[in-house]
C-alpha cells in the first residue's frame, strides 16, 4: 500500500506541488484510490490544456476572421495609353470596365503629359458597375501637345487578394487639335512605381 | 490485466489528444500577426509615440528632450523653437517673432498647413473650389483627420487628391464600402483620402499614410444658393466647428476636448481644441468673383478685413487680407445691386438626364401695404456657457429692441434655457409698458451658463395654448452648439402647431444646419448675428418684416414645363424682403409664362414671373448637383419623422447617381503605384481654435 499523498501530481513539472481542491489521504489500492488515479490522471492533462488556453494568443486557436478585413484585397493601378503615331493628340473618349466583379475603382489619375494632366471626369451612374467613360480635351495649341504613345490616364483599383481581374478598354474617338479624327490605338500595361 | 490496459489506452488517448492541440496552437500562433489594439470603442486606433528629439522638415529644429523624461507611453507633442531669428517682418505681422514673444504663444505643429478658397458667385448660385494643403511635420509617417464645416446646403461633387504634380481623382461609393477600402489601404501603406459627412454642415477629411516631409493636397468642390434678404445677397464660408454640448448619456454627438485629449467625450466624433494662447500656424487664403449680371450698389464684409476690385459695374473681386488669416470665424460677405432688390428670376439647364431649374419668387410691392396684424412674440434665449460673453449680449439687445417695438394689443413671453429653463410667467404677458418694464429687467439679469439642453427651451415655448387672436412668432436665439440636431428637429415637427420659427444664429460660427433647419421646419426664417452686427437692427428689420402678412397658401401654375420634384416640397410663406427659391426638374418647354397664387390677410394676391431659359454655362452647370442636394434633404427630413431604411437607400442611390457626398456616401481616393513600409503610423488630428468670441474655459473638456 503506498500513500499518494494529499496533492495531485501534475507531471513533474515545477508546479507539482500544486494543491488541488479537497485534498484527501488516498491509500494505495483502495477503491478510492483507483478513482483517484484516474481523476488526477485526466486532471493532468486538462489542467494543462487550460493552462495553454489562458495564456496563448486569442486569435490563436479560435481565429475568427478580422471583422474590419472580411477579404483579404490588394491595390494596383492599370496605366491607359493612346498611340497617335506622329498625330498630335487633343482630344480623346474610351471606357474601361472591371468585366468579372473583383475588383473596384478607387482614382483616376490624370496623364503623363501636361494637356492630359487633370483627371478625367467620370460618369457616376456606369461608375456603379465599375465602368469608366472617360474623356478629355485639351485647346494647347498643336505643337504643344503629345504625339506617339502616351499615358493618358490610370486607373486606381482594389481588388480581391488572390483573384485575377479582367478589364476591357474600348476606345471611342480620339481627335487633333482641329477636331479631325484620328486613327488611335489604345492599350493597358499595368501600373509602375512613381 | 484487462483494466490496466483500457486505462493505458485511455490515457494515451488523453496525451495524444493534448499533444494534437498543443501543436495546433503553437503553429497558429506564430503565423498570425498581433490585432491592431484600439483605444477607441469604435473604428479608430490612435496611439501616440514619445520621440526624444527629431527634426522637422520645415527647416526648424525640434526641441531637444531628454530621454530619461520621456518613456513610450508618454503622450508628447513635439514643441519646435526655430533655432534662428526669423527674418524682420515688423512688429504687427502675424508669425513674426517679435509679436509671438509678446503673446507667448505656443505653436503647434499640426498636419494641415493651409486652406485655400476660391468661390465665383453668379446670380443666387456659388461655385466654390477648396484646397486643403496637409503636410507632415513629424519625423514619422502620420494618418491627419480633420474635421471642417461646410455650409449645409453644400451639393459637395468632387473630390481630388494631388500628390507633387500628379492628380487623382476620387470616387463617390457607398460610405461603408468607401470606409472599408480606405482601412485596406492605410494597413497596406498606401497614400489614401476618405471624405465623409457626420453632419450636413460638417465633413471629416482623412488621409493615410503621409511620409516625413511629404505633402498632400486635397481639393473640393461644391454648390450651392446663396440667401438674399431684403435686397442683400449673403455668401457665407464657414472656418470653424463651435464646441457642441452633448446631453448627458449620449455617444452620437459631437465632442469637444482639449488638445490631446481623445476620447474624453465618448462621441462619435470629435474635435480637438486650441487653448487661447496656442497657435497652429494654419491659415487660410480667401477670394470671392462676384457676377450678378446688373450693377452692384454696395458690399460689407463685416467679418474679415478685405480688399477688392471692382471689374465692371457688375463684377467685384474680394480677398482676404493677408493679416487677417487666422480660421476661427465665419466669412460672411454681403452685397446689394441695383434698385434695392431683385426681380423674380429663372434658371434653367438641360443635359442628358434632363431639365433642371431654380425660380427665386420675390413678394410684390403691395404686401408691404397691408395692414399690421397683433403679434404674440416668444423670446427664448439660450442662455448656455458658450453664449457668455459678446453673443448674449448681442442677444439680449435685439430681445429688448423687439419687446420695445412691441404696440398694444400684442403679447409677449421670455423663456430663458441652459440645463433647464425658466420663463418670465406661467402665461404669455399683454404688451403693457409696466409688463415691458418688468421683461427688460428679467432679461438683463440673465447669464451665460451651464449646458445646452434645447430640447427643454423647445417643449417650453411649443407647449402652451396659440392665442388665435394673434400671430405667434417664436424667437430663438442660440448659437447653436449642441450635438443632437435630429432630436431638436423631431421635437419641433411635434409640437410646432399654428407657431411658426424664426431663428436668429448668434456669434462667430453658429450652427447653420441646426438653426437653417429650424427655421425651415418652423415655417419661418433664419437671420445670423455677426460679433459686429447690431442685434438690435435685425431685430428691428424682423419685426418690420413680420407685421405685414405674408402671402401665405402660395400655389403655383407652371404653364408648359410639366415640373416635378419641386423643392422645398411644402412651398414657404412669402415674407416681405425675403424671396422663396424652388428647384425642381422639368420636361416641357422652358420657355413661359408662371403663375403665382396666393392669399394675404385673407385677400386673393397672384402676380406672373416670364420664365426664359438661358444658355447654360458653368453656374447653370451645377443645377442638377444643387437639384439633388435637395432631394436629399427632403427625403432626410422624411427620415427625421419617420425612420425608414427605404428613405437611407434612395438618399444613397440619388447621391450616387448625381455624384454626390451624403450620410450615406464618402470619397475615396487611393494612389496605388506607391506602398510605404513600416507601420499605418501615428493618427494626428487637426486641433483647431476655438471660434472667436466663444469662452474656452466653459466649452471644452
Amino acid at each position: 500500500m503506498k500513500l499518494i499523498g494529499n496533492v495531485a501530481q501534475i507531471s513533474n513539472l515545477l508546479y507539482r506541488r500544486f494543491p488541488t481542491y479537497g485534498a484527501t489521504r488516498v491509500i494505495a489500492g483502495s477503491p478510492k484510490c483507483n478513482s483517484a488515479r484516474r481523476q488526477i490522471g485526466n486532471l493532468r492533462y486538462l489542467v494543462g490544456l487550460c493552462a495553454l488556453l489562458a495564456f496563448s494568443p486569442s486569435d490563436s486557436l479560435f481565429a475568427q476572421p478580422d471583422a474590419t478585413n472580411p477579404t483579404p484585397v490588394r491595390f494596383l493601378a492599370v496605366d491607359i495609353f493612346v498611340d497617335s503615331k506622329d498625330q498630335p493628340l487633343a482630344a480623346y473618349q474610351l471606357e474601361f470596365s472591371v468585366t468579372n466583379s473583383l475588383g473596384k475603382i478607387v482614382g483616376i489619375e490624370g496623364g503623363e503629359h501636361a494637356a492630359f494632366a487633370e483627371p478625367p471626369f467620370y460618369d457616376p451612374k456606369a461608375m456603379q458597375r465599375e465602368r469608366v467613360i472617360i474623356a478629355a480635351f485639351s485647346t494647347q495649341p498643336a505643337d504643344t501637345l503629345p504625339t506617339g504613345s502616351t499615358r493618358v490616364a490610370t486607373i486606381h483599383l482594389q481588388v480581391i487578394e488572390k483573384a485575377v481581374p479582367e478589364f476591357v478598354l474600348k476606345l471611342h474617338t480620339a481627335a487633333d487639335a482641329g477636331g479631325r479624327k484620328l486613327t488611335v490605338s489604345a492599350y493597358l500595361e499595368e501600373g509602375r512605381s512613381r | 490485466m484487462k483494466a490496466k490496459f483500457k486505462s493505458y489506452i485511455r490515457n494515451l488517448v488523453c496525451l495524444s489528444a493534448f499533444l494534437s492541440c498543443l501543436i495546433a496552437a503553437l503553429l497558429s500562433g506564430c503565423m498570425k500577426r498581433p490585432t491592431f489594439v484600439n483605444s477607441l470603442p469604435g473604428e479608430r486606433g490612435m496611439r501616440y509615440s514619445a520621440t526624444a528629439g527629431g527634426t522637422l522638415t520645415n527647416g526648424m529644429a525640434a526641441h531637444r528632450i531628454r530621454s530619461d523624461l520621456v518613456t513610450a507611453s508618454d503622450e508628447l507633442w513635439i514643441i519646435a523653437r526655430s533655432s534662428e531669428s526669423p527674418a524682420p517682418q515688423g512688429d504687427d505681422a502675424p508669425g513674426s517673432g517679435a509679436l509671438m514673444a509678446q503673446l507667448e504663444e505656443r505653436q503647434i505643429p499640426m498636419p494641415l498647413k493651409h486652406t485655400d478658397v476660391r468661390a465665383s458667385l453668379s446670380g443666387y448660385i456659388a461655385t466654390v473650389q477648396v484646397v486643403q494643403q496637409f503636410h507632415n511635420p513629424y519625423d514619422t509617417k502620420i494618418e491627419a483627420l480633420y474635421v471642417f464645416p461646410l455650409p449645409a446646403n453644400a451639393a459637395v461633387n468632387e473630390f481630388i487628391m494631388t500628390i507633387g504634380e500628379r492628380r487623382i481623382r476620387g470616387i463617390i461609393r457607398e460610405r461603408q464600402e468607401a470606409e472599408a477600402i480606405y482601412q485596406a489601404a492605410k494597413r497596406q501603406g498606401y497614400v489614401a483620402s476618405l471624405l465623409t459627412e457626420q453632419r450636413p454642415n460638417l465633413f471629416m477629411q482623412s488621409v493615410a499614410n503621409i511620409e516625413p516631409g511629404k505633402a498632400i493636397d486635397v481639393t473640393i468642390k461644391y454648390f450651392h444658393t446663396l440667401a438674399y434678404v431684403d435686397g442683400w445677397y449673403e455668401f457665407v464660408f464657414p472656418m470653424v466647428v463651435g464646441p457642441r454640448f452633448n446631453p448627458p448619456g449620449s455617444t452620437n454627438g459631437i465632442g469637444a476636448v482639449a488638445l490631446g485629449e481623445h476620447g474624453a467625450s465618448r462621441q462619435k466624433t470629435e474635435l480637438q481644441y486650441l487653448q487661447p494662447h496656442e497657435r497652429s500656424g494654419r491659415d487660410i487664403s480667401l477670394s470671392v468673383a462676384v457676377d450678378t449680371g446688373v450693377p452692384i450698389e454696395e458690399f460689407r464684409c463685416a467679418t474679415h478685413a478685405v480688399s477688392h476690385e471692382s471689374i465692371s459695374s457688375h463684377q467685384l473681386a474680394v480677398t482676404l487680407n493677408p493679416f487677417d488669416t487666422i480660421p476661427n470665424r465665419d466669412f460672411v460677405l454681403r452685397y446689394r445691386v441695383a434698385g434695392g432688390k431683385v426681380k423674380s428670376s429663372f434658371l434653367t439647364h438641360r443635359d442628358a438626364r434632363g431639365g433642371y431649374f431654380t425660380l427665386m419668387i420675390y413678394p410684390p410691392e403691395e404686401l408691404a401695404s397691408l395692414a399690421r396684424q397683433p403679434l404674440e412674440l416668444v423670446f427664448v434665449l439660450d442662455c448656455s456657457g458658450s453664449m457668455s460673453g459678446i453673443p448674449i449680449a448681442q442677444a439680449k439687445a435685439a430681445i429688448e429692441r423687439g419687446l420695445r417695438r412691441l404696440r398694444p394689443g400684442d403679447s409677449f413671453q421670455l423663456i430663458n434655457f441652459s440645463m433647464n429653463t425658466a420663463q418670465l410667467g406661467p402665461r404669455p404677458l399683454e404688451a403693457t409698458e409696466a409688463n415691458i418694464e418688468g421683461g427688460l429687467a428679467y432679461l438683463h439679469a440673465l447669464k451665460g451658463e451651464g449646458g445646452t439642453m434645447m430640447i427643454k427651451g423647445i417643449q417650453a415655448a411649443l407647449d402652451f395654448p396659440h392665442d388665435p387672436q394673434r400671430l405667434r412668432f417664436v424667437c430663438f436665439l442660440t448659437d447653436g452648439y449642441i450635438g443632437n440636431e435630429t432630436e431638436i428637429l423631431r421635437e419641433i415637427h411635434q409640437r410646432l402647431g399654428a407657431s411658426r420659427i424664426f431663428s436668429f444664429g448668434v456669434g462667430t460660427s453658429p450652427n447653420r444646419y441646426l438653426l437653417d433647419q429650424m427655421a425651415k421646419a418652423g415655417r419661418g426664417a433664419v437671420a445670423y448675428l455677426g460679433p459686429r452686427d447690431d442685434g438690435a437692427q435685425v431685430m428691428e428689420d424682423f419685426i418690420e418684416r413680420i407685421s405685414h402678412p405674408a402671402l401665405t397658401d402660395l400655389r403655383i401654375d407652371w404653364g408648359g414645363m410639366q415640373v416635378e420634384e419641386v423643392f422645398p416640397r411644402a412651398v414657404p410663406d412669402l415674407f416681405v424682403g425675403r424671396p422663396v427659391i424652388l428647384t425642381g426638374r422639368f420636361k416641357g418647354n422652358g420657355n413661359t409664362l408662371i403663375r403665382v397664387a396666393g392669399n394675404a390677410a385673407n385677400d386673393p394676391v397672384s402676380f406672373s414671373v416670364p420664365a426664359t431659359p438661358v444658355a447654360s454655362s458653368e453656374t447653370s452647370s451645377g443645377l442638377p448637383s444643387v437639384w439633388a442636394r435637395m432631394k436629399i434633404a427632403d427625403l432626410a427630413d422624411q427620415s427625421l419623422l419617420a425612420p425608414d431604411a427605404r428613405l437611407h437607400a434612395q438618399i444613397k442611390q440619388v447621391a450616387l447617381d448625381h455624384n454626390l457626398m451624403s450620410a450615406y456616401t464618402a470619397f475615396i481616393a487611393v494612389d496605388s503605384t506607391r506602398q510605404s513600409g513600416g507601420s499605418e503610423g501615428v493618427t494626428v488630428p487637426v486641433a483647431v481654435p476655438v471660434p472667436e468670441g466663444v469662452n474656452y474655459d466653459t466649452t471644452v473638456k
